[in-house]
């Protein structure tokens, strides 16, 4: 094994074409074989830091979804402790974007130094994917769920600071029977 | 036929809603249905639609449930909870209260509903619910009571901890209420030499009740009332040895729902969920208040007694109106849905909501933290002693899902900027002109109405032959204050009519939102392996040749700090050292210090001190400047201090010894300047940084 650290990143996105309007809250799977990093600060979650940074490390691999409406980062690998090893990661999350926004699904610091093997095992097989040599990350949309039901902005109809004083009805007694 | 017609005038129509008579027995100045209308001094106009102002940590999925707007004696202090976390809410942002150092984690439920029970005393915000034993704070910090129970609802009453429905190790006590012994708050355990005891509320209760236990615990005058659904009681204070004394005051008369008991001006306002009727409670008995809204609002009340169960209610002075929100059976989960009873005028009307969990009248908050300042340093405005200060204008707030905080709406918003919300509704009752044998005809309506932001009112006319016959309205027409005064119709004739006023068609069903709207989508990203993956035992590492250096494609940011920047660990948290700065993408930037002593912090009171800071990509992004090339470290390069005469760019930090600028803030700020940098990647980039 080589003691240089390659520095690697892969990304992808995707933009969704569900109007800007609307807020959805999605429900994701994510399956990986990666390592597990320490981050500090944001909400944590399981496996999921909603914000934060991640800790000094120089080794660890930092697996991040990005979200631009609403602007959020989480990292999806979080640990209490960072392996040098890849783990199968296969859970669930809740996610709130808006309904064009843009996902950016990011594995950063990637190297090919440590494996799963190292630790006993084989390639790494996370969740019903086939196994994979190396380390993958996958997020799979699952469904989507309510979201907040308030959201839609205001329409052309709209009715603002509306004041009413009263009302006459002109009536006219016609003694006519129908 | 000598013409009759005359015009009915219906100018005063302040006098809300009212269901508990027929609509044709409505008095003159009430409306059938006043929806998102608020009567109020001479005026009948739309409740504010609302904006969402902050979240307090976005799309975190949790909820304020509850805010309550601490005073203090350096201010108020806007507290929130969520299922799980205590917030300090400051305008923009939030932190996360924590107990001995540790962020308060509360124990949070897997899926039903639980709000909190809370009170003030001395200055700190009580707090408890059936997972969570009473905690205080102070808006600084929080603070477990040893020994207290979990529970319902909390109150401080004659230096007793008093909890309501309480939950011991292995007893739920829903049916009880719980003191601590006088001024020793975690013990519940009765003693001879303890005022420590606990009361079982079910003497009184009457067989019909339909909720289970306590339904209410708040204090009133000397007295601490206790609600059951069927049942009212007082417990007085008479100190040792009977400590409590328990008077039934009213029975077949209690608070049904457990959050939807308010105590406003030295009375109790609540829900009668088996005479489905409001009632406040005067200390001596109870009054009925909620004729003109029980039948609409037991009407609408979502069928599920869960989601009736989470009504709950605030009082808000301005208006001096409380508030009861509910889950509507048009909703499934959501709050959508108030009534509103004005306390000065004794009217009734309804509302509707954006699903707000918890309401707050706060005042506007300055700067406290040189965290929450933005920009840069020398872009800042105003005075160092304004720090902290109060703004003084009070703002309204309102708190629900996602943490979301909102406010009303003002002139200056942009329409669509704002919460959608139902339209309002004004529906007249019915009227027969003068009586039910003729048959009336009706060819206009003259509207007196403002509508600055619609593009006129839609009329619609119910018109039947008899009083109890179906109610169908027809749209009759667009009235626009810009064209006519007078809507001039097409003639309807018939015995009884009914007026409706909304706004122009448009849908206003809530959007519910479903899988249909997000197409199916996979991302996958992969780092495939390059070498056969290695099996135990690790074989022992080659000897590697020494590594060729690679050319240097970094850039170094020199900081140079000179006096009088008397002090430069101001810059510093954590005692001045530089070691871990960490960049987005997790790799740290490489600090070194290149001159003095040995060691990366800075001296207090050193001459000058020379830093180079090496930087990369990820730090560039964070400060959106376009990503370079991934840079090497090149450890055979040097620096000498006096390569940094020239200098290209200059910070000023404000050196106010009761802050440290934290690395970070004096990065972004030496960023900033570097961001305008030109030179090649080996040619440091020098900026000078000093104290104002």
């Amino acid at each position: 094994m080589s003691g240089y650290v390659t520095v690697m990143a892969r990304t992808v996105s995707l933009t969704l074409d569900a109007g800007s309007q609307r807020v959805y809250e999605l429900w994701l799977r994510f399956q990986a074989g990666v390592e597990l990093a320490k981050y500090v600060g944001g909400v944590t979650e399981g496996y999921v830091n909603r914000g934060g940074l991640p800790t000094v490390n120089f080794t660890n691999t930092l697996v991040k979804l990005e979200v631009d409406k609403p602007a959020q980062i989480l990292y999806l690998n979080n640990g209490s402790v960072a392996t040098n090893y890849s783990v199968p990661l296969d859970y669930h999350f809740k996610l709130l974007v808006l309904g064009d926004a843009t996902l950016q699904l990011s594995l950063l610091r990637g190297d090919h130094t440590m494996y799963y093997a190292d630790q006993g095992g084989g390639t790494v097989q996370a969740g019903d994917l086939a196994p994979f040599v190396g380390e993958f990350a996958q997020l799979d949309f699952v469904s989507t769920l309510k979201a907040d039901v308030y959201e839609e902005r205001a329409g052309a109809g709209t009715m603002r600071d509306w004041l009413f004083s009263g009302y006459e009805d002109n009536v006219l007694a016609t003694k006519a029977e129908k | 036929m000598s013409s009759t017609k005359q015009p009915f005038v219906h100018y005063n129509k302040l006098g809300g809603m009212d269901r508990s008579v027929r609509p044709f027995n409505l008095r003159p100045e009430q409306w059938f249905l006043d929806f998102n209308m608020r009567p109020f001094k001479g005026e009948l106009r739309q409740v504010p639609l609302k904006r969402v102002r902050q979240y307090t940590i976005p799309f975190s999925g949790r909820t304020l449930l509850e805010m309550v707007s601490l005073p203090t004696p350096s201010g108020s202090v806007l507290l929130g909870l969520t299922e799980d976390k205590v917030k300090r809410i400051t305008n923009g942002s939030a932190a996360n209260l924590k107990e001995a150092g540790v962020e308060v984690t509360l124990n949070k439920p897997a899926s039903s509903f639980r709000r909190f029970g809370k009170t003030v005393f001395n200055n700190r915000l009580f707090f408890c619910n059936e997972l969570n034993a009473v905690k205080y704070t102070d808006g600084a910090t929080v603070t477990s009571i040893v020994g207290a129970p979990c529970g319902r609802y909390v109150e401080l009453w004659f230096d007793h901890l008093v909890v309501g429905a309480p939950i011991f190790p292995g007893e739920d006590a829903y049916d009880c209420v719980a003191w601590s012994n006088l001024e020793e708050w975690g013990n519940f355990t009765p003693d001879t030499h303890s005022e420590a005891d606990r009361y079982v509320f079910t003497e009184h209760q009457a067989d019909y009740g339909l909720v289970a236990g306590v339904t209410g615990v708040r204090k009133l005058g000397n007295a601490c009332v206790v609600y059951t659904a069927s049942s009212i009681q007082q417990m007085r204070y008479v100190g040792l040895p009977r400590v409590v004394r328990v008077d039934p005051v009213v029975q077949d008369f209690g608070n049904g729902l457990r959050y939807a008991l308010l105590s406003v001006r030295g009375r109790h306002y609540f829900i009668d969920t088996i005479s489905q009727d409001f009632v406040c409670f005067t200390g001596m008995g109870v009054e009925l208040i909620g004729d003109a809204i029980k039948r609409y609002f037991f009407d609408t009340l979502h069928t599920d007694p869960e989601m009736a169960q989470r009504t709950w209610g605030y009082y808000d002075r301005l208006w001096d109106e409380l508030w009861w929100v509910y889950v509507s059976n048009e909703s499934d989960r959501a709050f959508d849905r108030a009534v509103v009873y004005n306390l000065g005028t004794k009217s009734w009307w309804v509302a509707s909501v954006e699903n707000v969990h918890c309401f707050a009248t706060t005042i506007e908050d300055g700067v406290r933290t040189c965290d929450e300042l933005q920009g840069t340093c020398n872009g800042l405005q105003g005075s160092c002693d304004r720090l902290g200060g109060e703004t003084g204008l009070p703002v309204r707030l309102w708190g629900g899902e996602n943490e979301r905080l909102m406010v009303e709406e003002t002139e200056d918003d942009t329409t669509t900027s704002l919460l959608a919300a139902p339209v309002p509704v004004l529906e007249t009752g019915d009227d027969v002109y003068g009586g039910v044998q003729q048959i009336k005809e009706i060819d206009s309506v003259a509207v007196q109405s403002k509508i600055p932001h619609s593009s006129g009112l839609t009329v619609e006319l119910a018109k039947r032959a008899n009083l109890d016959d179906p109610v169908t309205f027809d749209k009759v027409g667009r009235w626009n204050p810009d064209k006519a005064p007078v809507l001039s119709i097409k003639p309807a004739a018939e015995r009884v009519f009914r007026w409706r006023f909304r706004a122009p068609d448009r849908d206003t069903s809530r959007v519910l939102i479903y899988a249909s709207g997000v197409a199916d989508f996979t991302l996958r990203v992969e780092m495939p392996s390059e070498n056969v993956p290695v099996t135990l035992p690790v074989p022992p590492p080659e000897v590697q040749p020494p590594p060729t250096v690679p050319p240097l494609v970094g850039y170094y940011v020199v900081i140079q700090a000179h006096n009088p920047f008397s002090d430069c660990s101001h810059f510093l948290t954590g005692g001045g050292t530089v070691n871990n700065v960490t960049t987005l993408d997790g790799e740290p930037a490489i600090v070194e210090r290149m001159s003095g002593a040995t060691g990366r912090s800075f001296d207090a009171g050193g001459s000058v001190e020379v830093f180079r800071i090496f930087i990369d990509e990820g730090f560039l992004a964070l400060n959106t400047v376009a990503p370079g090339p991934e840079l090497q470290f090149n450890p055979a390069f040097s620096f000498a201090r006096d390569k940094y005469s020239a200098i290209d760019g200059v910070c000023t930090f404000v050196n106010n010894s009761s802050f440290g600028y934290t690395y970070l803030q004096l990065l972004n700020a030496v960023i900033a300047q570097f961001s305008t940098h030109t030179g090649q990647p080996d040619d440091p980039f020098v900026v000078s940084i000093s104290d104002s």
